[in-house]
């Protein structure tokens, strides 16, 4: 049972305080107050019955299908010939790899990510920061952003389709309209439009998370920073540069992560809105790898195709952590 | 401190950069609810109206089936997949909460381990939760349709709950038990002290005080199952398992321009998770801060 004070003293404890003194630890409730707290026991069987639901469900739909894929990934296996279903060893990898299509496939992806990634964070920040200020229509803009954070990523495809029409957009009428353009213009079937126009849909869906998250931590900033900012004569751009900034790294580094996950792993938006084209101009390696498997019943090479977009990603995860390790956030 | 004069300049800035990302984020939402109100004539009007003349629900009234007959017979000539949506919505009604409630069932007992048990080492575990949400979704789908093939079970909505519960579950105990760490232990003492069994502190105490992140953590999990698309459009074939996504997906496949239906559909599947966005604001954005900023 649990002994509490706000100390750990020999009287509670009943015993040497020297030795009892080190299993003592501070308890941090949510007030963020430390507490200190008498050791508990540690309940090794109780927490492997309470996680076996879930070790359960990965064992069935996360192991065995990585395992499962890795296997087929090493096979000639084509759904459409199913009789020259052979091992191959890395053929199928060393035929992706040393294919244009491949890095075609790679340079494009890195485009994609590195565009909406940059578009969403910076403009999800500024829309934080904004919203951190009180101007009359805050409240109404902050309600406005859950929109776009809500609409399912196909619906968002759908929506800017049917704006950028090459016939009948609001797009093209409004431009049109401001004398930008002489005449309507097909900004999906042009190859140096359609890519922009993916990333703007993109960041426009995910704008709104990184504004929320981005937002959550502007409020945790102490205003006394600020204050004794001002007395020294920092601008605006000072202090930005030197409080929120730093302040906000932790939470950038987040949203820098889960929107990284985010952008390798699209395929719903390029379904609906350019299905990997015009020519192979947003073929992804996430659109690449269903296309060679659902279209062209090739699961061998489509999961070898998945193996190396998970090695990617393990890559880039792996880096990540250890940046948020590192700087001590994840370690408790 | 600031002036009268400084203090109307820097609100009149705010207010024009808060009115560009208005038009910015609400434009593409609003011309979709515009466009479902309109009917295929005005809809291809050049240049477009912006505001529709003649309003009408006609369009939403045909998905349900109801209404003129005639018009009826005329949408199901022109987008058959329009009499998809409505058994789409029951599918991804079924498929979302089933996901929703087994999140709860899989995801509370172990984030509660991980909060409270005090378990050395548990550190990795929680590392290889979060690892499987970090694998890209595209890597697991191709098996896993294998898999399903081989049990019987594509073309049904179980496949989709499987796969929902293994996109959602991670996130969920990783959210869970930031969340149960933020939660005073000392409650818990109490009701031990004073007699209550381990069940009885579940039942009477850690559940009614985490009903908002258990909240939090079903609607997420039930929003990302409605919207999600590269596993219901590899596992369901027929009106049997179509989710909304896939349905609304379908019509871009054809040749003829059908967005007045598009935008329908459009509608009808980004409005729940938007209703329920707006009703749990507090519990979502509060949850999203818990999993995202602190864990």
């Amino acid at each position: 049972m649990a002994v509490k004070g706000d100390f750990p003293s020999p009287a509670y404890a009943g015993s040497p305080a020297g030795r009892q003194k080190a299993a003592w630890r501070l308890s941090r409730n949510g007030l963020g107050r430390g507490q200190w707290v008498a050791p508990r026991e540690p309940q090794p069987f109780l927490f492997f019955v309470l996680n076996t639901p879930a070790i359960l469900l990965l064992l069935v739909f996360v192991l065995y299908p990585i395992i499962y894929s890795f296997l087929l990934s090493l096979h000639q296996y084509n759904l459409r010939q199913p009789a020259r279903f052979r091992f191959i060893g890395l053929d199928n990898y060393i035929s992706i790899l040393g294919s244009e299509q491949f890095w075609r496939a790679a340079q494009t992806t890195a485009l994609f990510s590195v565009g909406s990634i940059t578009l969403t964070i910076v403009l999800g920040t500024l829309l934080a920061l904004l919203l951190n200020e009180v101007f009359p229509g805050r409240a109404l803009l902050r309600a406005i952003i859950l929109i776009p954070w809500a609409v399912p990523p196909v619906v968002n495809g759908l929506i800017w389709q049917w704006l950028l029409d090459g016939r009948y957009g609001l797009i093209n009428a409004v431009l049109v309209g401001a004398g930008v353009l002489d005449e309507y213009r097909s900004w999906l079937t042009d190859v140096n439009t359609a890519m922009p126009a993916l990333i703007v849909a993109q960041a426009w869906n995910h704008i709104p998370f990184v504004s929320l998250v981005v937002l959550a931590a502007l409020q945790t900033v102490p205003d006394e920073l600020y204050e004794a900012a001002r007395m020294d004569g920092a601008n605006v751009l000072q202090r930005f540069k030197a409080i929120t900034l730093p302040w906000l790294s932790h939470s950038l580094l987040l949203v820098l992560i889960t929107q990284t996950m985010v952008a390798l792993r699209t395929f719903d938006i390029i379904y609906v809105l350019t299905g990997g084209g015009p020519g192979d101009s947003t073929t992804v390696l996430a659109w690449l790898t269903y296309v060679t498997t659902f279209n062209f019943a090739d699961f061998g090479r489509g999961n070898a195709y998945a193996y190396l977009i998970a090695l990617t990603t393990l890559a880039l995860s792996i880096i990540y952590i250890r940046l948020l390790w590192k700087r001590g956030e994840l370690a408790r | 401190m600031m002036s009268e004069h400084t203090r109307i300049i820097r609100t009149c800035g705010l207010m024009v950069a808060a009115a560009i990302f208005f038009l910015f984020m609400f434009t593409p939402v609003y011309w979709m609810v515009a466009t479902s109100l309109m009917t295929e004539a005005e809809m291809l009007a050049v240049p477009p109206h912006f505001i529709p003349q003649a309003p009408t629900l006609r369009n939403y009234a045909t998905i349900f089936g109801i209404g003129d007959p005639e018009f009826i017979a005329f949408a199901q000539n022109r987008a058959p997949a329009v009499f998809d949506i409505f058994p789409a919505m029951i599918n991804s009604l079924t498929v979302g909460l089933c996901v929703a409630v087994a999140n709860l069932l899989i995801a509370s007992p172990a984030a509660y381990a991980f909060s409270r048990l005090n378990v050395r080492r548990s550190l990795p575990l929680l590392m290889v939760y979060l690892g499987s949400r970090m694998l890209p979704p595209i890597m697991l789908v191709v098996p896993m349709f294998l898999l399903m093939r081989n049990l019987g079970l594509i073309d049904t909505p179980l496949s989709l709950i499987a796969a929902y519960c293994i996109l959602t579950v991670p996130f969920s105990i990783w959210l869970l038990q930031a969340y149960f760490k933020t939660m005073p232990v000392e409650l818990e003492d109490s009701a031990t002290i004073d007699g209550a069994t381990r069940w009885q502190t579940m039942r009477y105490v850690i559940l009614p005080l985490a009903r908002p992140g258990l909240t939090c953590v079903a609607i997420l999990a039930f929003m990302a199952s409605w919207s999600e698309f590269l596993f219901a459009v590899v596992f369901t074939k027929t009106t049997a398992s179509k989710t909304l996504p896939v349905v609304t997906a379908s019509f871009v496949d054809t040749a003829s321009i059908q967005f007045d239906y598009v935008m329908t559909a459009g509608v009808l599947t980004a409005l729940p998770p938007f209703l329920l966005a707006l009703i749990f604001q507090r519990y979502i954005v509060g949850g999203l801060a818990a999993g995202a900023v602190k864990g």
